[in-house]
């Protein structure tokens, strides 16, 4: 139009979903390597390590994570956040490289917000997936490490979405997320059910964290859980990991209880025998409850 | 520290008081970095009455040491009957440490104990006193010796920090014994890779505590 060409106005790049950062071959870049390169042999050593699992059931997603920020094998944080809320209706749990993943999730939250600003409605969670994976997609090869769940109840209910810095989009019913995965894993697919109650939930996912803790070095702290219901999301809890566990194993002892959750002896129990065999914890060594240093003394 | 000193994770710590020395460990055995298997490896071994040596390292070299030692006190004590003297006891350990030195073991031990000293009293009788000593080595043998601690594992810098802020000399078992289980304790908390589990054992001429410590399983 004349007066667009008088003025000499161009139109704002409109390459896709742009995160209005410099674009991939725009970044500052180190001379006489390639970025990937120079960043193995100096990079700093980035925080990674984590367990974070999340799943939907009836009453909506839970999401929990331990609480540990290690940097190679120190301990940087013992009380960090890995989950971050999105919006009202969607959180993601993080896992990765701690930068990366608070920035990219700033830049998710920016861009819903302009999507409902936009078109009136925020977009579902299948879509949010969508978006964040097309914008990492852009930086493939260059290390990011954003491995993420998408947590939130839309139009169609509870969803679950697994995100992966590579471009990696699943839709699934559990995910965990992290070097202690594994564990989660065990407990949760004992115990999972799609028609838990809320409590179940919550005991279930406390329990996959806590032994997760227990045997994966990068794991630790405490335990956050979170769930996402109709109406929006709750905190739920901040519970340390050791308490937990140790209340966990103390419900293994002899005399059954009959507690209000039922997800606890089913998958308690198949721990016990692996345990037993694994770890030789004699009996006097841990006392729980005892919160004096030494637990046992022999003199010679 | 290299990645291969991360293999199994672990650290030990000795400091020393009036009259008393205490050597002290997590109880982790790792593998590969990221799964704990036991949380009952100790690293703390004794050779004579006198002598503790703390290994930290890979588990697999800490057990070989460990033997090689053994063997070679227990031959020294037959051959010369005599108990052997810590400070020629370290020295024994920084040459077979130093014998490997192109294809080193991935251990760094600590030596923990007392030293005999002889001396006439005002009676022309011969006393015996025992003298804190401490020693810290690195993988290839080199020996440096201090009086007041010696930290060693993936988790000495957060051990030597916490030491340098809290150690008080001279001073008695209990005082000596909190100093040590609370430096241990922070540092295990702030290291993924060391904890599930500490051991402090506390030696004075005649006697050793040995006491457990209920640390985080995380």
């Amino acid at each position: 139009m004349a007066l667009q060409d008088v003025c000499k106005w161009q139109s704002p790049d409109t390459q896709g979903p742009s995160p209005h950062l410099p674009r991939a071959g725009g970044w500052a870049v180190p001379r006489g390597c390639d970025p990937q390169t120079f960043l193995q042999i100096h990079g700093p050593r980035l925080a990674h390590g984590t367990t974070t699992l999340a799943f939907r059931f009836r009453h909506g997603v839970i999401a929990a994570a331990d609480t540990r920020s290690s940097c190679g094998s120190y301990v940087a944080c013992p009380a960090s956040c890995k989950v971050i809320p999105v919006h009202q209706h969607l959180l993601g749990t993080t896992s990765g490289t701690s930068a990366d993943c608070a920035t990219w999730y700033r830049v998710l939250q920016r861009e819903l917000r302009l999507r409902e600003l936009r078109e009136g409605q925020l977009p579902s969670v299948a879509s949010a997936a969508k978006l964040l994976s097309a914008m990492m997609s852009r930086y493939r090869g260059l290390d990011l490490c954003v491995a993420t769940a998408l947590c939130g109840w839309d139009r169609s209910g509870p969803m679950l979405f697994y995100v992966y810095s590579d471009g990696t989009r699943l839709q699934g019913d559990i995910f965990s997320v992290g070097s202690g995965s594994p564990y989660a894993y065990g407990v949760l697919d004992r115990g999972y059910r799609y028609d838990m109650s809320t409590q179940e939930a919550y005991a279930l996912a406390r329990c996959a964290v806590a032994h997760a803790t227990h045997r994966d070095a990068y794991s630790g702290g405490s335990v956050d859980l979170f769930h996402v219901r109709e109406s929006g999301w709750e905190h739920v809890s901040r519970s340390d990991a050791c308490v937990l566990y140790m209340e966990l194993q103390k419900l293994l002892e002899p005399e059954p209880e009959e507690d209000a959750s039922h997800a606890h002896p089913e998958p308690a129990t198949t721990h016990r025998a692996a345990e037993d065999r694994e770890l030789s914890v004699g009996p006097g060594e841990m006392t729980p409850g005892d919160s004096r240093m030494p637990a046992g003394t022999e003199t010679v | 520290m290299g990645s291969i000193f991360e293999y199994n994770g672990g650290c030990v710590l000795g400091m020393s008081g009036e009259g008393c020395v205490a050597i002290a460990c997590d109880l982790r055995l790792g593998s590969n970095r990221f799964t704990t298997i036991s949380t009952n490896f100790t690293k703390i071994f004794k050779m004579n009455d006198h002598i503790y040596v703390g290994l930290s390292g890979l588990a697999t070299d800490v057990q070989t040491i460990y033997e090689i030692l053994r063997f070679r006190i227990n031959l020294y004590e037959i051959k010369n009957n005599i108990k052997m003297d810590i400070e020629c006891f370290t020295s024994m350990l920084s040459t077979i440490l130093y014998s490997n030195r192109f294809s080193p073991y991935f251990v760094n031990p600590i030596v923990v104990g007392f030293k005999i000293v002889y001396n006439t009293d005002e009676h022309g009788n011969r006393v015996k006193t025992y003298v804190p000593f401490l020693t810290a080595f690195d993988l290839i043998g080199a020996k440096s010796e201090t009086n007041n601690f010696v930290v060693n594992g993936v988790t000495s810098e957060q051990l030597f920090g916490l030491c340098e802020s809290f150690y008080i000399s001279n001073q008695d078992e209990n005082g000596l014994f909190e100093t040590i289980s609370q430096c241990l304790l922070s540092a295990l908390d702030r290291d993924c890779l060391s904890g599930w589990g500490a051991e402090v054992l506390v030696l004075t001429p005649d006697k050793v505590i040995k006491k457990k410590l209920k640390t985080r399983m995380d």
